[in-house]
C-alpha cells in the first residue's frame, strides 16, 4: 500500500482548490449563479445545442464538459494511464446514467453543484446532501452484499478514443458555430463565462480529477465503507476526503471574497421549495452513482481515460438530460412537477430492481469495485 | 431471499404504491407539455402594431397620473390579449403607483410566468430591479400584517408567493 506523501496531499488539496475556485470564478464571470460547474445543467445545455430538445433557453455547447473529458484524456495519455476497457454491463450503465441526470434535474444540480450551492449559502441544499448520503449508503449496501456489473475487459484501443473524439468534434463545432448548432440568446444558457476561461477550467479540472480520481459520491462511499479510523489508513480514501474538504473550503472562501455568498433558506438561485423531492432526487443520484462507480463528473473523466463503459454512461446522461427537458421533469422555483416526482420514485424502484437482479448472494464486494480501494 | 432482498422488495412495493397514489390523487390540470408551453409563450414576440400603440397610450396616461383610465384600458387589453406579459407588467405598475405592492407582485408574477424575459438581463425588456423592489415592499407589508394577525392564512400564502418571486429573481440553470 502506497503512503500518502506530501506531494500527494498537495495534489489532493490542489484538486479541491481548482474545482472550488474555478467554479466560483466561472459564476462570477458569467455562468449562472451557483452554477459555475454543474455536469447535469451543462449536459442539458449540450443536449439542447445538439437539437435533442427545443428549450431555446437551454442550448449552449458548454466548453467545461468538453474540457473535463479532454483534460483527462490528455493527462492519461501523457502518463501512460489511458487504457481502453469495456464490457461491464454497458446498457445497464446507460440506463443508470439517464436516471442519475434526471435525479439531478429534480434536485436542480449535480453533486458538484450541490457543494457549490451550500458554499454559496443555500441551506436548502442541505436536504440534497442528506439525500445524496442516504443514496450512497443504500448503494453501498448492495455493493457490500455481492452486487456486480461484471469486470471490464481490455477493449481495442481505438474504442477508447471515441468519446474524446466526440468531444474534439464538439470543440470544433463550438468554435466554428455552424448554423445547425443551437445557441441560446436568452435564459440560463445565454449566461456563460468567456469561452477560453471555461475551457481552461474544464481542462484543469479534468486533468486533476484524472490524476486524483476525484469523485464526490466515491469520497462519501469510502467513509461508509471503511469507517473513520480505517479511512485514515487508506491514502486514496484520505486523499479523496482532503479534495472534498478543500473543494468546500476554497469554494466557500471564493464565494465570500467575490460577494456571491448569500446565506439563507429563501430566494436562493436554482432552488426549489420541494425539499422532500430535492432529497429524493439526490438519493437517486447517490444510489445510482455508487452502482456505476462514480458521480457524473467522474463518468466524464473516466470516459476521457478510455473507459468505454463510462462513455456509454455519458451517452445515457446526455439522453437523460434531453428527456428531463422534453418531458419537463426538472424542479423549478415553483416546485417539482408530478412527472418529476413519479420519475424519481420509479427511478429508485428501478435501481432497487437492478440491485436485486445483479447480486451474487453470499459474496462480498465484487472485484470491479475493489479497484483503487487500497 | 436474504434480508436485503426482502427489504428491497418491500421498498419497491411501497414506492410503487406511493407513485400510484400520487398519480391517482393528482388534481386534473390541463397542462400543456413544455414544447406547447414554449409555443404559447412565443406569441409574446409576434409583432402587433395596434397593440403597441394602445400600450403606448396606456403608458402616456399613467405618466399623466390618470390611473383610472389607464386601468380601464389595460384591463380591456388583458381581456383581448391574455397571453401578453407586458400588459400584466403595466397593471403591476398601476398598482405600485397606488402603493399596493402585494397586489402588484401578483401582477408581476403573472407577467414573468408569461414572459420570463422580464427577469433576463440579456434582454431589452429586463425589469428585474423594479420587480425586486416591489417584492421587498410586499414582504415588508406582509411581515407587518403578520405581526398584527399572526394566524392570517391569506398573508401566509402571500409570503409563500414572495419566496417564490425571490427564487425567480435569483435565477436558475433550468
Amino acid at each position: 500500500m502506497e503512503k500518502l506523501t506530501r506531494n500527494m496531499i498537495i495534489l489532493f488539496i490542489l484538486m479541491g482548490a481548482v474545482i472550488g475556485v474555478g467554479a466560483v470564478l466561472l459564476s462570477y464571470f458569467g455562468n449562472p449563479a451557483n452554477t459555475g460547474i454543474c455536469v447535469a445543467c451543462f449536459m442539458e445545455n449540450v443536449a439542447g445545442a445538439l437539437g435533442f430538445h427545443d428549450n431555446f433557453r437551454m442550448q449552449y455547447l458548454r466548453p467545461e464538459i468538453i474540457g473535463f473529458v479532454l483534460g483527462a484524456f490528455a493527462l492519461s495519455l501523457f502518463r501512460g494511464e489511458f487504457h481502453s476497457t469495456g464490457g461491464s454491463s454497458p446498457l445497464l450503465r446507460f440506463l443508470v446514467g439517464m436516471l442519475v441526470i434526471i435525479g439531478c434535474a429534480v434536485f436542480i444540480g449535480c453533486p458538484v453543484k450541490l457543494f457549490l450551492r451550500i458554499t454559496g449559502g443555500d441551506i436548502s441544499a442541505l436536504t440534497g446532501l442528506a439525500g445524496l448520503i442516504a443514496g450512497v449508503y443504500v448503494g453501498l449496501e448492495f455493493i457490500e452484499n455481492g452486487f456486480r456489473l461484471g469486470e471490464a475487459k481490455p477493449a481495442p484501443r481505438a474504442n477508447g478514443f471515441i468519446i474524446p473524439g466526440v468531444m474534439i468534434l464538439l470543440l470544433i463545432l463550438a468554435v466554428v458555430q455552424p448554423s445547425f448548432i443551437n445557441q441560446s440568446e436568452k435564459g440560463s444558457a445565454a449566461q456563460y463565462a468567456p469561452f477560453l476561461m471555461s475551457l481552461g477550467v474544464g481542462l484543469l479540472v479534468g486533468a486533476l480529477a484524472q490524476r486524483t480520481q476525484f469523485c464526490i459520491t466515491g469520497g462519501i462511499a469510502r467513509i461508509f465503507l471503511w469507517g473513520p479510523r480505517e479511512l485514515m489508513n487508506c491514502p486514496r480514501s484520505t486523499g479523496m476526503l482532503i479534495s472534498i474538504c478543500s473543494f468546500f473550503g476554497f469554494a466557500l472562501a471564493a464565494n465570500l471574497l467575490t460577494g456571491q455568498f448569500h446565506f439563507g433558506l429563501q430566494g436562493q438561485p436554482s432552488s426549489t421549495p420541494s425539499y422532500g423531492w430535492a432529497f429524493s432526487g439526490m438519493f437517486l443520484v447517490g444510489f445510482g452513482s455508487v452502482l456505476i462507480r462514480g458521480c457524473p463528473l467522474r463518468q466524464l473523466v473516466a470516459a476521457g481515460q478510455g473507459d468505454n463503459d463510462a462513455g456509454v454512461t455519458v451517452m445515457g446522461m446526455l439522453t437523460g438530460a434531453a428527456l428531463a427537458q422534453n418531458w419537463g421533469l426538472g424542479s423549478t422555483a415553483e416546485g417539482t412537477p408530478l412527472e418529476g416526482q413519479i420519475t424519481v420514485l420509479l427511478g429508485i424502484c428501478l435501481l432497487l430492481v437492478i440491485g436485486l437482479l445483479n447480486r451474487r448472494r453470499g459474496y462480498g464486494i465484487a472485484p470491479e469495485y475493489q479497484i483503487g480501494l487500497d | 431471499m436474504d434480508k436485503l432482498d426482502k427489504l428491497t422488495v418491500a421498498s419497491v412495493i411501497v414506492l410503487t404504491v406511493y407513485a400510484a397514489v400520487l398519480l391517482a390523487t393528482a388534481p386534473d390540470r390541463p397542462r400543456a407539455n413544455p414544447a406547447e408551453q414554449r409555443r404559447v409563450a412565443s406569441q409574446q414576440y409576434i409583432a402587433n402594431p395596434e397593440l403597441d400603440n394602445k400600450i403606448r397610450l396606456a403608458k402616456n396616461l399613467m405618466a399623466q397620473d390618470n390611473l383610472d383610465k389607464t386601468e380601464t384600458l389595460v384591463n380591456s387589453l388583458i381581456n383581448e390579449y391574455p397571453y401578453r406579459g407586458d400588459l400584466f407588467m403595466l397593471r403591476g405598475d398601476i398598482l405600485m403607483r397606488r402603493q399596493q405592492p402585494v397586489a402588484a407582485m401578483y401582477e408581476y408574477k403573472e407577467a414573468i410566468e408569461l414572459n420570463p424575459d422580464f427577469l433576463d438581463k440579456k434582454t431589452k425588456i429586463f425589469q428585474g430591479k423594479k420587480i425586486r423592489i416591489t417584492v421587498e415592499e410586499a414582504m415588508a407589508a406582509i411581515e407587518s400584517g403578520l405581526q398584527q394577525q399572526p394566524g392570517d392564512t391569506r398573508l401566509k400564502s402571500d409570503r409563500k408567493t414572495v419566496y417564490y418571486m425571490k427564487r425567480k429573481l435569483a435565477g436558475s440553470c433550468g
